[in-house]
Formats: structure tokens, sequence, C-alpha cells
């Protein structure tokens, strides 16, 4: 019963789904655009002649305000009216400090292009996921979400191999031109879009209904909820344990494989990738057919499993297998992130605030991360780190069963 | 760089008129927006050192000016390092020098891809060999990555720096790290 029911939800969505090819192609390029601010930065940079103090200085200060931005960025997005402006304007800004990185190596201009770039990021997530919620119908809302998060992941795995020939065959600035020139084509892409302004949102829309004079329900009351906590903590603790496994992975690949260790390291970026553009789309629709909960118990119990693996396989090309986990656990986190948010504050008027509140938690989590595994690896080595990560992410799952509620609205009926 | 605008504003004098104030500011902003443009070897050191913003005197207590040919001389941080058989190494970003002040090892910022799993790994000065016709070529290390891999990675807060040496040309064989 239930199974022909999915099944029958999935065609129907096929036509709604289809007038919104311009999502697909902006999820597409701002991911691939944002590949490379990663650590691919410090390359470009010491590249340039830059001390590892001075870059050390640049991407923490890309860090600070990127965590400083989440809330108040999430609040903007709320408050402005026209999400299409937001999103537009954030990816102006992005393209912007890419063209800066390329153009001026100097310090000055670096800790400007990421403080922007910072809160650009900060900005355009949110404005997207808003964005989505308005053009599709709640019922549909997990199941578009899948798809942007396929989108995204493609992005990120073709990003990967272009800015690897690119650093290969051309000059590491080259990456950065690339990567504001994508600008133009998420422009496009975003002005497709026109239906997301089309005005006052759906009641049954999570976002503001309030009349234009006052864009936003200024009470904070929806901090008190309970269950956003809950999420925010378990994501938190889901990134803490996530972040520095494919870094100290891939150290680990340096130090045993020879001349094809970059290539290894490379499948053990883009595996994961291919892996969540495959289930993404499964992770919205189960999400939205047996509920939140079992999905996210399934995509957390990921992280103990990869954790105990990398701690106890050696051989590179075994390494890439268990990176594959990685891929499992992004598309459900990504697909329910944005979705169980959605959940909590319906009808309050503070998606994105509440986007960014969580954002920030994911933020702190993943900075502790490398900091405090690199520690562990540094002391007691390689697999001791991998370990503690499994023991965090062991507590994260059971986390999520004890605290986190569902969250999925009552079937009407 | 600050100390250079400073002299840039003492030398333009005829620019502190009151007339000349908005001039002076747009100015200085193009100045510095040319001089962080451009390599720290820019034109404006170049200008500075020519004597060409007025300062024709001889510099004060006995210090002259060598020059040297662009070819003699090289910068290093950043310089690419490869191996005999022209693998990528990977960077150097750092030195470590003797009490003396004399190189004794590059850090290099080895391997990875696109910034990930990349290692600092410190290897003998000994080893590096420079192009002296092409002063912007790539070091060649005599040792290749199978031989670095495995070395301990450089860490600042660690007693012991451990720098990765070419054994001696008797016997080849790589000698085992100890796993830290």
């Amino acid at each position: 019963m239930r199974v022909r029911r999915i099944g029958t939800e999935c065609r129907a969505a096929e036509a709604t789904t289809h007038r919104l090819r311009g999502l697909d192609w902006l999820n597409f390029l701002v991911s691939t655009f944002q590949t490379g601010f990663g650590p691919f930065v410090s390359v470009y940079l010491t590249s340039a002649g830059w001390t590892q103090g001075a870059i050390g200085a640049a991407l923490s200060a890309g860090t600070i305000a990127s965590m400083a931005s989440q809330v108040p960025a999430g609040v903007l997005v709320d408050r402005t009216r026209n999400k299409r402006t937001a999103a537009a304007v954030a990816i102006v800004a992005i393209s912007a400090s890419a063209l800066a990185i390329a153009l001026w190596p100097n310090f000055l201009a670096i800790i400007v292009a990421e403080v922007v770039h910072s809160f650009a990021s900060a900005v355009l997530g949110p404005a997207i996921a808003a964005i989505t919620l308005i053009l599709v119908d709640p019922a549909r809302f997990g199941e578009r979400l899948g798809r942007n998060a396929r989108y995204a992941a493609i992005g990120n795995a073709v990003a990967a191999g272009v800015m690897g020939a690119f650093g290969y065959y051309l000059t590491d600035r080259a990456v950065f031109l690339f990567a504001a020139a994508l600008g133009i084509p998420a422009l496009m892409a975003l002005q497709t879009l026109r239906e997301a302004d089309s005005g006052p949102l759906r009641p049954s829309h999570t976002a503001s209904t309030q009349p234009p004079g006052r864009p936003c329900n200024r009470s904070w009351e929806f901090l008190k909820d309970r269950r956003l906590i809950a999420f925010a903590g378990c994501a938190a603790l889901f990134h803490l344990a996530n972040a520095a496994m494919l870094p100290i992975a891939a150290g680990a690949v340096t130090k045993r494989a020879g001349s094809e260790a970059a290539l290894v390291i490379a499948a053990c970026i883009v595996g994961p990738q291919i892996i969540t553009a495959l289930l993404s789309p499964w992770a919205g629709r189960a999400a939205e057919a047996w509920g939140r909960r079992p999905i996210l118990l399934l995509g957390f119990s990921a992280l103990p499993i990869r954790g105990i693996l990398l701690a106890e396989v050696g051989d590179p090309y075994l390494i890439i297998a268990v990176q594959l986990f990685d891929g499992f656990g992004a598309a459900v986190f990504g697909v329910l992130f944005p979705l169980i948010v959605a959940d909590i504050t319906r009808n309050t008027g503070h998606y994105t605030t509440s986007l960014g509140l969580v954002g920030l938690a994911i933020g702190g989590g993943a900075t502790l991360s490398t900091t405090l595994a690199g520690l562990v690896a540094d002391h007691l080595g390689g697999s001791a780190a991998f370990l503690s990560l499994a023991a965090v992410g062991l507590i994260a799952t059971v986390l999520v069963g004890a605290i986190m509620p569902e969250t999925r609205a009552p079937e009407p009926g | 760089m600050f100390d250079r605008i400073g002299d840039l504003w003492r030398v333009r004098a005829d620019y502190r008129q009151p007339g000349f104030a908005a001039v002076r500011v747009i100015g200085c902003a193009l100045v510095i927006a040319i001089a962080t443009a451009a390599d720290p070897s820019s034109r404006l050191a170049a200008a500075v050192d020519d004597g060409a913003f007025g300062s024709n005197e001889p510099p004060p207590q006995g210090a002259s000016l060598l020059q040297f040919p662009r070819a003699d001389l090289r910068r290093i941080l950043g310089k690419e390092v490869r191996s005999a058989s022209d693998q990528a190494m990977g960077r150097i970003v750092d030195l470590l020098v003797d009490e003396s002040g004399q190189p004794r090892a590059a850090i290099i910022d080895f391997g990875g891809f696109l910034g990930v799993g990349s290692r600092k790994i410190a290897i003998a000065w000994s080893t590096l060999k420079f192009d002296t016709a092409r002063p912007n070529a790539a070091v060649v290390v005599a040792l290749d990555r199978d031989e670095i891999k495995a070395a301990p990675e450089y860490k600042e807060s660690r007693d012991v720096v451990a720098v990765v040496t070419p054994p001696p040309p008797n016997r080849r064989e790589s000698a085992p790290y100890p796993d830290w």
C-alpha cells in the first residue's frame, strides 16, 4: 500500500519539479563555485609566497566571520521580502571575492574577500532553502530538497575534477577566475525562478505571512522550541564527529600511498559526492514517507561505523570504500537539515534565522572537530583520532534517538 | 609597506596644499592599490631604491646598496619542489636555519589533493638543487616521493625536528620511520 503511494507521488512530482530546472542549475553552480573556497585557498596562497602564519590568519578570519555571520544573515533573509534579490546579491559578492582572491593575493584583499565570502555564503544557503520553500508545495518540500542536494553534490564532484585539472594544467589562479565566472550562469539560473517573488507566501509555508509594512515577527519565542535546540545539538555533534575524518584519512593516504596518493584522495572526495547525488532524492522521499526520525538515525549511524572502519583500515584503496559512508551521511544530513528546521519553524516567520542558528552550531562543531582530532592524532596517533570521532558519532546517534522527536506534520485526515 | 607610503607623503610635499587634499587622497589610494596589487618586488620599491623620489644623498652610517641581477637571487617561499624524475613534491612553506644562520632544512607542503591531506615535511637543505639558468624554475630535490611520504610531520611544538636526508650512496633502501 505504502510503497505504491510513494510511487504515485513520485510520478506526480515529476511534473511539478520539471519546471524547476533553474533550481537544479542554481544548486549545481553554487556548490561548484563554493568548492574553490575550501582548503584550496591555502594551496593558492602558499604558491603566492605567503607565510604559513599569514595563511592561518586569513583562514581564521574567514572561519570567525562565517560563525559570526550565520545568525545575522539568517535574520536578514527572514526579513527580506524578496529572497531572490538576497540570493543574487550574495552570488555577486561571492564572485567578487573570488575575483579579488585571483587578482590581488595581498593580505588586506584576501582578508576582506574571506570575510565578504563568509557573510555572502551565510546568506546564500538559507536564501536558496527559502526560495525552494516558496516554490514547492509543502508536501513536496522534502523531495525537492533531495533534488537540491543531488545537484549540489554533482556540483562538488565536478568542481573537484575541474579544479584538479586547472591546478595541474593551468595555474592555481585560474580556479578562482573560473569560480568568479560561474556567478554569471548562477544569476541566470536564479533569474528563471521568478515565481519565488510572487509576493505573500502561502499560509501553509513556514516563512512570514505578515503584511509588507511589518516584514517579520519580532518575537524570539521560537528559540525556546526544544526541538530546535535538540536538533542544533545533534547537528553540532554530527559535524564534530564528521569534519575531521576526511582530512585525517587523506593525510594517512599521503603517508601510505606513493605517486598515486593525489588520485586516491581525489577519489575520497569525489566518491562520497556520487553517493550523495544518488541517495539524496531517496532521503527526501523517505523522510516524507516514513518520517524524519528513522532517516536521521540511519544517516547518523553511518558516522560511528565510518570512524571505526577508518581506524582499522590501512590500505589506501579500502579507505576510498570506507569514505563512501560519508556520502550516505551527507545525503541524509543535507536533506534533513533544511527539512527539519522547516518543520519546526512552520508559520513562525523564522525559517532562515533558525537555519542560521543550526548553521552556527554546525560551524562550531566542525571547527572544534579538526582542532581536537588533530590534537588526538598528534599525541595518540591516527587510529585513536578516528576512534574518538567514532565515539562522538555514536553519542550523536544515541542523542538523536533519545531527544530528537519526529517533526513531520501529522497527515491531514 | 606603510613606511614606503610614509615616504611618498614626504616626497610629494606639493600635494599638501589645501586644494590638493582630495587629489592626494585619491592619489594615495591609487598608489596603495597599485603597490599592493603588484609583486613585493614592485615598481614602487624600485623607484624608491633608485632615488627617483628625491633622495640623492647617500644612506647614513655607511650602509651601501648592493645590486644583483634578477637571475642571481630568487624567492623561496611558495617555490615548487620536484623530484629528479619530475614528480611534483610540493611547495616550500618555510625554512629552518641553524645557530649560525645557515639553512639546514626546507619545510615542504607535501602531497594532498586541492589542499586536502597534505603533510608538512622537513627535507635537508643539501638535497635541494637550484636551476642556475632559470630562477623561476622548480627546485629539484634528490629524493623521491616514496622516500619522504612517511616521514614524521613537521610540528612547531616538538622538541626534535626530523629532517629527511638522503641515504649514503652505497645503501639506498629507506630506513623505517618512527610512527609519530
